[in-house]
């Protein structure tokens, strides 16, 4: 479970997020959805230490993100996945999936590749475990970014807007392994500007907007009519896309 | 022990004259090597038949080989061999001049090579001739890719020209080994030298990072690149 | 103009000995400064004022000063406060502390070519600092590093030349040595220019076959920062 409770976040004389308050319950897959430069990443971000926050707490599973020593536990169990992808550019994909398993958490190589090739056959690309990422499309190396994830065994994933460089077929690929997760019971909390798919996979949607929640609903409640004007708008536009 | 003999107002003349010496030869030097380069620059660019292969063994030998070794090839081999006598000052600032200029030549054909190839075009396609060209259209594209590289050159030029006190200039570091000797306080006088050397070097390699970080800014217009 | 080689050629075997002194001088600074280089470029970047300070100190100093003074500040100097090394010993320490600071400057230009976004990744998943560094950071920094590594190291050679000025028997000594015995000052001196060139080109090779061999896979423009 992830608790986030009151946090604030100011880089230098600019506040990010004012006060923001969630709950993730374990298997959750709750979107984060808003308009750029509403703090959607940045919240993401400081869940895993990427940021620290400037005030109120936020508890992984109990464990403080404050508390400097429990950091690598917490990273250890919130996988991300990045909308650069950012794959170490001079591993093997199967080295890039199988580094943090066995330096972070120390298990045995022969188990994490066994696993990771598990992984690349669930995404379709065991066949390039030998390949390097400078060789791969932006989607093929975003799956291999969710495989790096899932290798860790993370009780949560936190994916960061991982479509949004991708162009729309790739963007498919990838839609459709996150699909399959959200379906696996891992919690996940996805920032997104994809609404079709946060409606189709999402349990529960947080709208951010200027660094506040301005909406924490059920999904169906989310998108159903009845929702508040300024949201209803921001989707319209979205969906125009 | 050692005898120490204090330091006079003579001495600091002497180190007065040697920093002049220092900073002349280096900047007379650049500005040789600078226009040795260029000149090298422009033959390899123009593919002269058989002077360009002799402008790519002049840079590829003196660009790696020691600065002392062509200073010794100059002021002691060339009077046995053509019979002139030089100087030591003479034959520091021609060697000088030639080491620097190998250097210039590669970085002033890099940045011409820089310079895309459509501004060549360009111009032919408006009936510019190849000096018109390179005159109106290349250099002054390829002089921003020039300036930090020169400036670090420079501040590289400007130590290694301490070696010609090596062939008996009385320059900064020649003064320092005489009031070395004399004095046998080794700590007071090379830091003496030493200090005199950075304050005369420091502002150009902030210079040197200045016109480097300036470059890393694409603010020029779109070359369809970055 | 009349150039007569025979002298010289005569001379070979003593100018390859200095030469081989040389060699050893330059390897052995080689190893040194590539260590306290990696050294220094980490101390430049590290959180702790003091460490950072005292790097970019050294740094400045070195690049700032003749190698040349610095050769003699610690030849006339060690002894001064008791520390009797022999000119082999106080050329290689003197070589090394020049060529590392050129170093460090190559390597940090390296590792800041890493992408912030590489980086961020291997923090999210929670290698810490030296993990950074060894798995990540300093395996990439040093794909970008090594082709200006290898001017660096080059001009370490060529530098050597001015130990012979503390009385150190490598090529330049003995090409000295040379000329005044067969009185070819510019045949002799026109032939070690040669070997000088020689021995940087085997030194080009090599950096050229490392990089070949052990970096073989290329790193596309995504990895930059």
């Amino acid at each position: 479970m992830i608790e986030i409770s009151q946090i604030t976040k100011a880089f230098g004389a600019v506040t990010v997020l004012h006060g923001i308050s969630a709950t993730f319950a374990d298997g959750e897959v709750v979107a984060v959805i808003g308009p750029s430069g509403g703090g959607k990443s940045t919240l993401i971000r400081c869940i895993n230490g990427l940021e620290s926050i400037s005030g109120g707490d936020i508890r992984v599973d109990g464990q403080s993100v404050r508390d400097r020593a429990g950091l690598s536990a917490i990273r250890a169990s919130c996988a991300m996945v990045f909308q650069q992808f950012n794959l170490y550019p001079h591993l093997s994909v199967l080295d890039n999936i199988c580094l943090a398993p066995v330096v972070v958490q120390k298990k045995p190589r022969k188990r994490v590749e066994a696993k990771a090739m598990e992984l690349l056959q669930l995404v379709g690309l065991e066949d390039r475990a030998k390949a390097y990422p400078g060789q791969l499309s932006g989607g093929q190396q975003q799956r291999i970014g969710i495989c790096r994830a899932l290798c860790m065994e993370p009780r949560h994933l936190l994916l960061d807007e991982v479509t949004s460089s991708l162009d729309p077929e790739m963007t498919a690929e990838v839609l459709q392994v996150i699909e399959r997760l959200a379906k696996g019971g891992t919690t996940m909390i996805l920032v997104t500007h994809e609404m079709e798919f946060a409606r189709h996979v999402a349990h529960r949607a947080l709208f951010l907007e200027g660094g506040r929640v301005v909406a924490d609903q059920p999904i169906g409640e989310f998108f159903g009519l009845g929702q508040d004007e300024r949201i209803q708008r921001f989707l319209n536009k979205m969906v125009r896309r | 022990m050692y005898k120490y003999t204090a330091l006079t107002w003579n001495d600091a003349t002497l180190l007065l004259n040697g920093l002049v010496i220092t900073v002349s030869v280096f900047a007379l030097s650049f500005v040789f090597g600078t226009l040795i380069g260029f000149a090298l620059a422009m033959i390899r660019e123009r593919r002269v038949p058989v002077i360009s292969q002799l402008a790519v063994v002049y840079v590829e030998l003196f660009r790696n080989s020691p600065l002392l070794v062509q200073l010794f090839l100059i002021f002691f081999g060339l009077p046995s061999v053509l019979g002139v006598n030089l100087t030591p000052m003479t034959a520091g600032l021609i060697a000088l001049s030639i080491n620097t200029g190998a250097f210039m030549a590669v970085i002033i054909q890099a940045a011409i090579e820089e310079v895309p190839r459509g501004q060549w075009e360009a111009s032919r396609a408006f009936g510019l001739g190849y000096w018109q060209t390179m005159g109106y259209v290349v250099l002054p594209q390829a002089v921003r890719a020039m300036i930090p590289p020169t400036v670090s050159l420079a501040v590289g030029q400007l130590q290694v020209s301490s070696l010609i006190s090596i062939i008996g200039v009385t320059d900064f570091t020649k003064v320092g080994n005489i009031l070395n000797l004399r004095t046998q306080a080794p700590y007071l006088i090379w830091s003496i030298v030493g200090i005199g050397y950075f304050v005369i070097s420091k502002p150009l390699s902030m210079l040197a990072d200045w016109t480097e970080a300036k470059l890393l800014r694409p603010d020029s217009q779109a070359t369809g690149r970055n | 103009m009349n150039l007569f080689f025979v002298p010289v050629l005569q001379s070979l075997p003593s100018l390859i000995a200095g030469l081989g002194v040389t060699v050893y001088v330059s390897v052995v600074s080689i190893v040194l400064s590539l260590i306290f280089g990696l050294a220094l470029a980490i101390a430049r970047r590290s959180d702790i004022r003091v460490v950072r300070w005292l790097a970019v100190a050294f740094l400045d100093v070195f690049r700032n000063t003749p190698f040349i003074v610095q050769l003699f500040f610690f030849y006339f100097g060690l002894p001064v406060i008791g520390v009797y090394w022999d000119a082999l010993d106080t050329g290689i320490l003197a070589l090394s502390l020049a060529s590392a600071t050129s170093a460090a400057e190559v390597i940090r230009a390296g590792i800041e070519s890493v992408g912030r976004g590489v980086i961020e990744a291997a923090r999210a998943y929670g290698l810490n600092t030296f993990q950074q560094y060894r798995y990540i950071i300093l395996p990439i920094a040093f794909r970008f590093a090594i082709r200006p590594l290898g001017s660096v190291l080059v001009n370490l050679v060529l530098t050597t030349s001015v130990l012979s000025t503390i009385t150190v028997n490598e090529l330049m000594s003995k090409a000295e040595n040379v000329a005044s015995e067969t009185f070819r000052p510019f045949e002799v001196y026109l032939v070690v220019l040669g070997l000088f060139w020689l021995a940087t080109f085997a030194v080009s090779m090599i950096v050229h076959l490392v990089s070949a061999l052990w970096l073989r896979r290329a790193i596309d423009a995504r990895a930059r920062a």
